[in-house]
């Protein structure tokens, strides 16, 4: 151990650093004399060998350097370290192979931070800024327990109830503590929806939301909480206070939680919170002798709002009051559903009358609870139940029964996915002699894993359903798509149980990945990212219908564009070609 | 409408197969004729153990002709363990059934019973064969024949047909390129018979284009699928004339040979003159320069046109160069198909 050091000595002494190795706390340290900014800094080794990570370098006496960005102050047997984050490691590899190197790079990122704080006293202060919440997290007694789950829409002075975990929960949304209007826009069958109609979270008190103008970097200590307190309540802005005094001066409680937000940079906002406690009720506190008899304590808040949840996920807020219809909720549009829910968009309307059954476990997003009921049904409540703001109903139709009682046009897109090429061409038919003006994407996948389909009809738009379905020898409207990979006419159901027993085979990746093309295609024309009708396949392997003798298509032979959109209208198509 | 579209159409208009209806009565001609082979032999005692149809009626690359009959390629099969040694005796007992059902012209010709129908547009030819195993032998032999040239010959017109209507050796979309390679069968043959003399036409073998064609095809399907026959035709027609079908016979003349691709192996144009080749290599390369010239038209209208001059009346060319009109639907002519697709 002492060895590297000295070889780490060496080598950095021989770049022209000033090292030494004393004695701290019982070990050997390799210390770094430096001078940044004219001030004198002093870096110790921490990270110890071997060096899978980069290895830390602590400051000694940071106070004389002042309050920096991306450093925070520690005490360790009496001596207080300044801990400096450098990098997020996970983004580095390590050449744990050469630790010489590595060390010299550490200290070279450590110096040039530390020099980049001193140098830059703008950018030091917007850093602490934006790293004001994690700052924060440090001065929370529960620090690693629950946060606070805040449901706000809005970063505006208001009242809100705080409700309790449900009793006996140790996991799941209703073992947080939760803020939230009463208003809110949950599904009528989440969590937390359920567990306020039945009762089962008591109101525990209520929050303020005190929006900050003017944000000051975190407290560094708890003992400095009561002081950074009072001087941002005195900062606040004057119609801020001034209606803060007139609505909620006469309150009286003895708890009261505090939301703060304020931007940090780059209009990015934060959230934190503050619990006030007093032994008898009294009003917000809001003069340092009013603070004395009351006990405040920092806590973690988590957003849970639909834009912070949905964002967070990578999903689109844009998305969300667009109406989609998912026809057929089987292993590829329950896929479709799921993602589409993901995505961010609440009001799917899924369509199916067929029943879930053992026969769709293994390629199907629903649990084995759901064996027996409507898939469309279930579908919307798993949906409902994972996305708390998901508004997904269902309807126990069939695609044309559907077709003829909607209204088909109210909707943004229409997505089939049965499987069914018969039924796909009849709707877009009955859309077309009906001149219903709406979009629609039909997906299916071909069995043994050769490849999924899907194409997007776009009114308006050159090329539609039927163009996918022109025969390329002859130029008439043909019975089976021309995008297929599998040749028709030949026996690709497998049947181990006679009649109406019969499947296509193909496993649930295959049907997930049709879903998750044919999601996507959607979601690039929700988002007006997609403007023309296209057509896209994913192409899988042939080993499985070389076993059984399947014979494919040219197209399979010679296709090379998965999941490329590539223009659908065929000059033959009689709809398209005038 | 695509130019596929044309040729698709085209394609509709000249092809003729064993169930069309203008076949029909032909095949009722053609049944009633079997029947009484079929008796006549019995009572000889050369019970016939197989028939089948052989020729492009039987490979699917039958057309229709402007002015000649119908034709029936008709075989059959009598056991060798009870066929005659001399094979013009079975050859005679066509010929009297022919002749007894008013047939004109009936003839036993060398390879074959031939006769034309009284009063239809009706020609038939009859092969008989002797088969042992899976072994067939002809019947050769005229009734002026003598004893050294009426023999059984070695024979595999199954193989034959096998041969032509293989798709094996296509990777993909099989059925839909031995499709478009008997469309091309049928468009040669048709151009045969516009840019032939009636005369030398008939020389021009249809078997004899139909395996060059086969041994020559370049399938035309793009990576979509879409197949585009023009493109096929050219690149079919340009490997025939760069194979080693036509010899040089000096003076800018040629002689043909396609070599049967089963037994007897032998030279399905060993008898046709330097004229025949010499005409037939022309016309190919002028077939060439006009598939081109075609190909590198942009107007629809004028490629109709290049290729009417080729095909005859039946490529029709559009009135004008593109419609505004809603197209009439085509509808697909299978009632049902079946599909791998699923969700």
């Amino acid at each position: 151990m002492r060895s590297l050091l000295v070889e780490i000595k060496q080598y950095l002494n021989e770049k022209g650093y000033s090292c030494s190795i004393n004695q701290v706390g019982g070990c050997d340290r390799l210390v770094v004399d430096t001078t940044i900014a004219n001030k004198v800094v002093q870096l110790m080794l921490a990270g110890e060998q071997p060096y899978y990570k980069l290895p830390e370098f602590v400051l000694l006496n940071p106070a004389r350097l002042g309050r920096l960005a991306h450093v925070n102050t520690y005490e360790y047997s009496g001596t207080t370290y300044g801990a400096v984050c450098v990098n997020a490691p996970e983004s580095l590899s390590v050449n744990y192979e050469q630790p010489l190197l590595v060390v010299t790079e550490s200290l070279r990122r450590h110096i040039a931070l530390i020099e980049k704080c001193l140098t830059y006293p703008i950018w030091n202060n917007e850093e602490l800024l934006r790293e004001f919440y994690s700052d924060w997290l440090r001065n929370c007694v529960s620090n690693g327990s629950k946060p606070l789950l805040a449901n706000i829409e809005s970063p505006t002075l208001q009242i809100l109830s705080v409700y309790s975990p449900v009793v006996g929960k140790n996991y799941g949304i209703e073992s947080y503590h939760m803020v939230h209007p009463a208003d809110c826009s949950f599904s009528d069958i989440s969590d937390i929806h359920l567990s306020m109609i039945k009762g089962n979270r008591k109101v525990s008190g209520k929050a303020i939301v005190i929006p900050i103008e003017r944000l000051t970097p975190a407290p560094t200590r708890f003992e400095s909480l009561r002081q950074w307190y009072i001087e941002t309540v005195s900062d606040l802005s004057s119609d801020v206070l001034g209606e803060l005094k007139k609505k909620y001066a006469q309150w009286r409680d003895s708890d009261f939680w505090i939301l703060f937000t304020a931007i940090t940079v780059n209009d990015e906002r934060t959230w934190f919170a503050m619990k006030l406690s007093c032994t008898s009720k009294k009003a917000l506190p809001l003069s340092e002798e009013k603070l004395s008899t009351w006990k405040l304590e920092a806590l973690p808040v988590r957003l849970f709002n639909q834009e912070n949840t949905v964002r967070r996920g990578g999903g689109s807020l844009s998305l969300a009051d667009k109406k989609v219809a998912v026809i057929g909720v089987g292993s590829v549009g329950s896929e479709i559903a799921h993602k589409l829910s993901a995505a961010g968009i609440r009001n799917l309307t899924l369509v199916d009358p067929d029943i879930y059954e053992i026969n769709n476990l293994y390629r199907h997003i629903l649990e084995q609870d759901w064996v027996g009921s409507s898939k469309s049904f279930a579908v919307s409540v798993a949906l409902q139940r994972q996305f708390p703001w998901s508004r997904a109903k269902y309807q126990f139709k069939n695609l044309m029964q559907f077709a003829k009682e909607a209204t088909l046009e109210s909707f943004d897109l229409i997505m089939i996915a049965i499987g069914n090429p018969t039924q796909e061409r009849l709707f877009k038919q009955y859309l077309i002699n009906n001149n219903i003006e709406v979009s629609i994407i039909d997906s299916w996948l071909e069995g043994y894993g050769v490849g999924g389909h899907a194409v997007l009809d776009i009114f308006g738009s050159q090329g539609c359903l039927l163009c996918a379905y022109v025969c390329q020898e002859s130029g008439a409207r043909g019975l089976v798509s021309n995008m297929n990979f599998i040749e028709p006419n030949q026996v690709t159901m497998k049947n181990i149980a006679g009649c109406g027993e019969q499947f296509i085979s193909y496993g649930a990746a295959s049907s997930a990945q049709t879903g998750v093309m044919a999601t996507n295609l959607a979601i690039r024309y929700l988002g007006g990212k997609l403007t023309e009708s296209c057509k896209v396949s994913w192409k899988g392997h042939d080993e499985d219908t070389v076993t059984d003798n399947i014979k494919l298509t040219h197209r399979f032979y010679n296709f090379s564009h998965s999941l490329e959109c590539i223009p659908l209208c065929d000059e033959d198509c009689d709809v398209c070609s005038h | 409408m695509s130019l596929q579209n044309r040729f698709s159409k085209f394609h509709d208009k000249i092809k003729l197969g064993q169930e069309d209806d203008a076949y029909r009565e032909a095949r009722s001609k053609d049944q009633n004729i079997l029947d009484e082979l079929r008796t006549e032999f019995r009572s000889a005692g050369f019970p016939i153990i197989d028939t089948f149809i052989q020729g492009s009626l039987s490979t699917h690359t039958c057309i229709k002709h402007p002015i000649d009959d119908f034709d029936i390629d008709r075989a059959i099969v009598i056991d060798a363990d009870n066929a005659p040694d001399d094979p013009v005796v079975v050859k005679k007992l066509v010929l009297k059934i022919l002749e007894k059902r008013g047939f004109k012209n009936a003839l036993i010709k060398k390879p074959c019973v031939t006769a034309d129908y009284m009063n239809l547009n009706l020609h038939i030819d009859i092969v008989i064969y002797r088969q042992r195993g899976d072994q067939y032998e002809l019947a050769v032999g005229k009734l002026t024949s003598s004893s050294e040239n009426r023999v059984w010959s070695s024979a595999e017109p199954k193989k034959l047909i096998e041969h032509i209507n293989n798709s094996n050796q296509y990777i993909g979309s099989a059925d839909l390129k031995i499709q478009q390679f008997k469309r091309l069968v049928r468009f040669t043959k048709r151009w045969r018979d516009e840019k032939f003399g009636q005369y030398v036409g008939k020389k021009v073998f249809s078997i004899g284009l139909t395996l060059m064609l086969k041994d020559s095809y370049c399938p035309s399907i793009n990576d979509d699928g879409k197949v585009n026959d023009l493109q096929s035709l050219r690149d079919t027609v340009a490997a025939i004339v760069n194979a080693n079908y036509f010899q040089w016979a000096g003076d800018a003349k040629y002689k043909v040979s396609v070599i049967l691709p089963v037994s007897p192996y032998r030279n399905i144009y060993e008898n046709s003159s330097v004229d025949t080749g010499t005409q037939l290599y022309n016309k190919l390369n002028t077939l060439l320069t006009k598939l081109d010239l075609a190909i590198s038209e942009v107007s629809l209208k004028k490629q109709c046109e290049i290729l009417q001059g080729l095909f005859g009346d039946d490529f029709e060319v559009p009135e004008k160069e593109s419609s505004n009109s809603a197209r009439k639907v085509a509808y697909s002519s299978a009632g049902v198909v079946g599909t791998s697709q699923g969700a």
